[in-house]
């Protein structure tokens, strides 16, 4: 993509996001994303940008998907996660359902991949029984959903219905809300069969996408605690006047830039641009909240989820231990690190 | 030197442990964590079980420990009702310990410290606060900010300018201000990140008549108060830091443990849990260092900034290495409760950067060693 036709989409986006989520983002961490945000991301093919067109998606390039993620990601990082787990995750999941993914780019229904149990390590715990699902996934993001793919057995399902939710703790990515879920008796078709290569393959394919999540909540958080230091003052200088912080923050910011470089760049290794991108975004929330104090404790600043939700971002797909395993097998050209 | 405990010391960290094990439970440190309700009740019990006992600090800073190893939250709030109490007893008159501090200690009243301004949290001297003296009164104009127990506390000792000298810390006293005074407003602050079964407010000073008995010591010397009261309660927080610092390491040791051996054999697993452990080790040793110090009357505040700042660095690092190793199953358990509330610690009580200035100008006033 050429770098002027990148500058307008991001311009663009930001436009949108300026109108219609800035000033919602603090009512979006309390209670959800509302519906007639979803419809606008809907109108705007956020929602289905990774859909094919024949499936009422948008059909968007990969930087330009990308752009999208990140951009969000800077007002409102659970309205980006939404738009990553419609468009990484549960469509190339479920392509085979054309009238689902309609409903899912249309913003009508909300499809969730629970692969949380499954990347973690447990066991399945859902089981099926002539079509019918029981049993319960322990980790749920976006948990209010019509269409939930679940593994079992080694397979994939996707079910339907209302499941009963079990309320966890939610450090991250709160308007999504976070439980675990009990199936009993939901309708469920096998999707996929020896779906844990696909599965792993899926969230792979998915790493420069969460990179771009991190990468605009590092970039954000970052630019926040910049302009703070031009206003906020201590002692009679500005805060930028102290060198620990004009130095800490111009290292992180250029650090971000470099990674968002790397990001849209076609030779870049994905995982390590993951990596690089999820380090930058916890790195910069945390100094970035340090730098507002007392005040970047509050909600009311807008920096304290990205503390929060750069520490779950670091977690969901993939911790950066795993993560590590798999780029030391690439670097070694075999196993590697695994004692 | 002596790294033991008396066996009265180790007793009352049993009894801590068992109090905060019985009355801090999952359920209820979740509720006020979620609802952002100082916890009452609790209050009233830890006091009735003595769990601060005031006649030996060492026992102070064990129950602090203790109590934030089970929940910050409440265990904050459970130790904070007497947050400034040195101010009076070590500067003020016995008019004010009798009215104030004996209520405070027999657990009638809560009593708060308001020093940080909507302005200024570090920049201490900055303070714009001002009180006038008006036919034996003060009368006071302002507002503090971030002031733990502002809803709840039945009085305030304050910082205030009660002139403009040309030093600005000259210019400041301590005023003890009651929130029953007329002109006295206080609003809660809601959204923290963490520690937010804590009370937290803005307060206002409208035109507040204070009568002149509240001075604390004299006029212009309460930087100098604060200051002092600083390196005493920076050893406390530094106790806070080393219980959040263990609780969640307490935390993650019992998750991977529970994953088998085939997990914890993992080096990189151990090398996480050596670090951790490492950290609050040293935490630990730092902070009892700057306490002895303190507890002998020969308070070091270099000594003070290091155990504030390290164990409350520690508090951050062992949370963040606890997420990181137990994955989706810490942060949907109450270790992210850890992790949010640790990061206060680096904030309040002197940032860290605050601290560091203290060290620095320590080490650059001071001789060879």
């Amino acid at each position: 993509m050429e770098q002027e036709e990148m500058r307008m989409l991001r311009e663009n986006i930001d436009e949108f996001c300026t109108r219609n989520i800035a000033d919602i983002a603090l009512k979006i961490e309390n209670s959800g994303i509302p519906q007639d945000l979803v419809a606008k991301l809907a109108g705007q093919g956020f929602l289905g940008a990774r859909i094919n067109p024949e499936n009422g998606g948008s059909g968007l390039d990969e930087d330009s998907y990308r752009i999208v993620l990140e951009r969000t990601a800077r007002s409102s990082p659970s309205v980006s996660m939404l738009i990553f787990l419609e468009n990484s995750i549960f469509s190339p999941l479920y392509s085979h359902d054309g009238s689902a993914l309609r409903e899912i780019a249309s913003g009508t229904s909300r499809g969730t991949a629970c692969l949380f149990d499954y990347l973690s390590g447990q066991e399945d715990s859902v089981k099926m029984k002539s079509g019918k699902a029981y049993g319960t996934v322990k980790y749920c993001l976006m948990p209010d959903s019509e269409y939930f793919l679940v593994p079992s057995d080694g397979s994939l399902y996707a079910l339907k219905g209302k499941p009963r939710q079990n309320p966890l703790p939610r450090l991250g990515f709160r308007g999504l809300g976070y439980s675990g879920l009990e199936f009993d008796g939901s309708d469920a078709e096998k999707i996929l069969e020896n779906a844990h290569a696909m599965i792993d393959e899926v969230i792979a394919a998915a790493s420069k996408d969460i990179a771009a999540i991190a990468i605009g909540m590092a970039g954000a958080t970052i630019d926040k605690a910049m302009e703070y230091s031009r206003v906020r003052t201590t002692f009679g200088r500005p805060l930028k006047d102290y060198g620990p912080v004009a130095f800490n923050l111009s290292d992180l910011k250029s650090q971000i830039d470099e990674a968002r470089n790397l990001l849209y760049s076609a030779s870049s290794d994905p995982l390590s641009i993951k990596i690089m991108a999820i380090e930058l975004a916890r790195k910069s929330s945390r100094l970035s909240l340090q730098i507002h104090g007392g005040y970047g404790y509050l909600e009311d600043f807008g920096v304290e989820k990205f503390y929060r939700d750069a520490m779950s971002l670091s977690v969901f797909f993939g911790t950066r231990g795993e993560d590590l395993k798999t780029l030391s097998k690439k670097m070694y050209g075999e196993t590697a690190g695994i004692i | 030197m002596n790294f033991e405990f008396t066996e009265d010391q180790q007793k009352m960290r049993e009894k801590v442990r068992e109090f905060a094990q019985r009355e801090f439970t999952p359920e209820l440190a979740a509720k006020f964590d979620m609802e952002e309700k100082y916890p009452e009740e609790l209050r009233k019990k830890s006091f009735e079980e003595k769990i601060i006992d005031y006649s030996d600090p060492w026992k102070v800073l064990i129950a602090i420990e203790e109590l934030c190893r089970a929940d910050a939250g409440l265990g904050i709030s459970a130790t904070v009702p007497y947050f400034g109490e040195e101010i009076i007893s070590l500067f003020g008159s016995d008019y004010l310990k009798e009215k104030y501090l004996a209520a405070v200690n027999d657990g009638k009243a809560i009593m708060g410290l308001a020093v940080t301004e909507p302005g200024g949290g570090s920049d201490v001297a900055g303070i714009k606060t001002f009180a006038t003296k008006k036919d034996g009164k003060y009368i006071v104009n302002g507002g503090k900010m971030f002031i733990t127990n502002g809803t709840i506390a039945n009085f305030f000792v304050s910082l205030i300018r009660t002139s403009n000298e040309e030093k600005r810390h000259h210019g400041l006293s301590v005023l003890v201000i009651e929130s029953s005074f007329p002109g006295f407003k206080s609003t809660k602050l809601r959204g923290k990140l963490g520690v937010r079964a804590t009370d937290t407010a803005e307060l206002q000073f409208n035109n507040m008549e204070v009568p002149e008995a509240n001075l604390v010591g004299e006029e212009g010397k309460g930087f100098y108060y604060v200051m002092t009261f600083f390196n005493i309660s920076r050893i406390f927080v530094a106790g806070q830091g080393i219980g959040i610092a263990q609780g969640a390491y307490d935390r993650a040791l019992r998750i991977i443990k529970s994953r088998g051996a085939a997990y914890s054999n993992n080096e990189e697993i151990q090398f996480a849990l050596a670090d951790m452990a490492t950290h609050i080790e040293a935490a630990r040793l730092i902070t009892y260092k700057a306490a002895s110090f303190l507890f002998n009357f020969k308070p070091d505040p270099m000594e003070t900034s290091m155990a504030k700042k390290y164990a409350a660095e520690t508090a951050v690092y062992v949370a963040e290495k606890a997420l990181e190793i137990t994955g989706i199953e810490g942060i949907s358990s109450d270790l992210e409760r850890f992790y949010r509330d640790a990061k206060i610690l680096e904030i309040w009580e002197g940032t860290s950067e605050v601290e560091k200035l203290i060290i620095a100008r320590s080490i650059l006033k001071g001789g060879e060693n």
